[in-house]
């Protein structure tokens, strides 16, 4: 039949765009063919958008065969290791994901304060409860997002846009305006923004600022000597200009060192503002704590082998038990319930390492 | 450059939609199969063609909204088939019309916890590797390298000695069958949930189990 034949290319189509897309950028010609395309019919977006949702999800299930451990000999193991040859070596799925969680998993701990930051009444207050994430729209044209327990306080003045992040992580889209600067303060670090996009997460001994748009300037207090004393005067704060796609992260530990971020690196930390958590390479460990930071039930593991298992995938952040179901069958383990808490235990006595 | 100020011109473009690819993956694609299978028992004057017709133009809908404020994936899917079902009826095609009343009682199964996709993740991949293993066997060593090791388009080219574009066909050609196959599959548990053919002439009550 005709019809037949025409829906198969409309999915055709949309599965070549979306391999095409997922190669690299499309260059213009392309582009432009391809939204010729998507809008000339309703279904040719929808087949799109299929096609390229599929193929994020195939990198959920590639992501579990690659922590799955196949025994040695089974089908798929056999395929991707012939081919691979001499190149198999440095070419193990996981290897590029762990330097990541590397890249990623670096910052400890200091105390942190909030010294100087007085709190005053007579400002409006925002917070979230665990599990949700609450998108909130300022009178001056700005939009906060509020990851899961999280909690602002904000004070819009003719002079100055003055957040304050109490508690938790929020994504700040800020509207432009350059007579009032916006400033979000977290503990002892200051984010000052003209117009742009930036996300603070305050956790209890640094606080971590990624930009996703336009230009900030963080200032945070210099590291503390082995004394505890501040090394220079409090006026002397330590100040970072941040561009688009740059990450710092400031505690008192260490000199504050900007990192530049993969916009896919940079949507995966986001993906909370979809309600999603999202892991590359991140210990079970890091994860899970992750994962509870969304949750009032609590996932616990006690084997330290298990909890330093690297996990890969997108989760619903409220989905606990989807969340310990996976890594259960991803890393051979059981997820036991326990009153309050989900247990995540090692299976079998199997070769640790 | 050029590609340096589009990039930056487009940047809130682009992230919001890789999220929302990843959002509609983990939301939408987990019920799909579910749907079709519900649509395709319900809808006898439904042909495959139509359901296609019917869920492409649903994830265009779900692709427009915003994504961020939908807080159950399941009820937003048969909430948006509801009202292409009552767009079609308008435009005066066949449907039945307790198929609407029907789709509110789904509305109301679809609030309680759906089927998790994640709990069957291992079903899954037994699955994937299934519809895999099927593959052609050139195209099969593409996708393979592609997805399960790791390489990057342009890598499978090299390492095997194709264009990147004989990499792209047999992509595309792996992607359009493994999306038909998961799409289409049935799962078990829903489908007994929701299919008692013998309430087909009188299916009002949903709620009595």
């Amino acid at each position: 039949m005709l019809t037949t034949q025409i829906m198969e290319t409309i999915s055709e189509i949309a599965a070549r765009w979306a391999v095409r897309s997922n190669a690299g950028s499309l260059g213009r010609e392309d582009q432009q063919e391809l939204d010729a395309w998507l809008e000339a019919d309703a279904r040719h977006r929808g087949a799109y958008v299929r096609a390229r949702a599929q193929w994020v999800d195939l990198d959920r299930l590639a992501a579990l065969h690659g922590t799955e451990r196949l025994p040695p000999g089974s089908e798929l193991d056999a395929a991707p290791a012939q081919v691979g040859g001499n190149h198999t070596g440095s070419r193990q799925p996981m290897s590029r994901r762990q330097l990541l969680a590397a890249s990623v998993a670096a910052i400890t701990v200091v105390g942190g304060g909030l010294s100087w930051v007085v709190l005053r009444a007579g400002r409006e207050r925002y917070a979230s409860g665990i599990g949700e994430v609450r998108r909130i729209a300022l009178i001056d044209g700005s939009t906060m997002i509020l990851n899961t327990d999280s909690e602002v306080q904000v004070h819009l003045t003719k002079a100055q846009r003055d957040i304050h992040l109490l508690r938790g992580e929020a994504l700040f889209e800020v509207a432009h305006d350059k007579s009032r600067p916006f400033i979000v303060q977290a503990s002892d670090t200051a984010v000052r923004a003209v117009g742009t996009a930036f996300a603070v997460r305050l956790e209890s001994a640094q606080v971590d600022v990624t930009v996703t748009e336009g230009v900030v300037e963080v200032s945070g207090r210099p590291p503390t000597s082995g004394s505890g004393q501040v090394a220079s005067p409090p006026s002397g704060f330590i100040t970072r200009r941040l561009a688009a796609n740059e990450r710092v992260v400031i505690t008192r530990a260490a000199q504050p060192e900007l990192e530049s971020v993969a916009v896919a690196e940079l949507n995966r930390r986001l993906a909370w503002r979809e309600g999603m958590v999202s892991f590359d390479g991140e210990s079970l460990q890091t994860a899970v704590a992750e994962i509870n930071r969304h949750n009032r039930r609590q996932i616990v593991i006690d084997d330290p082998v298990l909890a330093g298992r690297p996990v890969v995938g997108v989760f619903r952040a409220t989905d606990l038990d989807g969340f310990s179901a996976a890594a259960a069958t991803a890393l051979r383990a059981r997820a036991v319930p326990d009153g309050d808490v989900i247990r995540l235990e090692p299976v079998a006595t199997q070769t640790p390492n | 450059m050029k590609g340096c100020v589009s990039q930056n011109l487009h940047y809130a473009v682009v992230m919001d939609e890789t999220t929302r690819y990843r959002w509609i993956a983990a939301h939408i694609l987990p019920f799909e199969p579910e749907l079709r299978g519900w649509l395709r028992r319900r809808l006898g004057s439904f042909g495959d063609n139509d359901i296609d017709d019917l869920v492409q133009e649903a994830f265009a809908r779900i692709w427009a909204a915003d994504v961020a404020t939908i807080r159950n994936g399941r009820a937003y899917l048969y909430a948006t088939i509801r009202h292409l079902l009552a767009e079609y009826a308008r435009r005066s095609r066949i449907v039945p019309i307790e198929l609407l009343g029907e789709i509110d009682s789904l509305n109301l199964i679809s609030d309680e916890p759906g089927p998790d996709r994640q709990v069957g993740a291992r079903q899954e991949l037994a699955q994937l590797r299934a519809i895999v293993a099927l593959l052609p066997r050139q195209c099969r060593r593409v996708f393979e390298l592609r997805k399960f090791e790791g390489f990057s388009h342009r890598d499978v080219a090299q390492h095997m000695g194709l264009s990147e574009k004989t990499v792209e066909n047999h992509l595309t050609r792996a992607l359009a069958r493994i999306g038909k196959a998961l799409g289409a599959a049935a799962i078990p548990e829903v489908s007994t949930q929701l299919d008692p053919a013998a309430r087909r002439a009188d299916d009002t009550d949903y709620g009595n189990d």
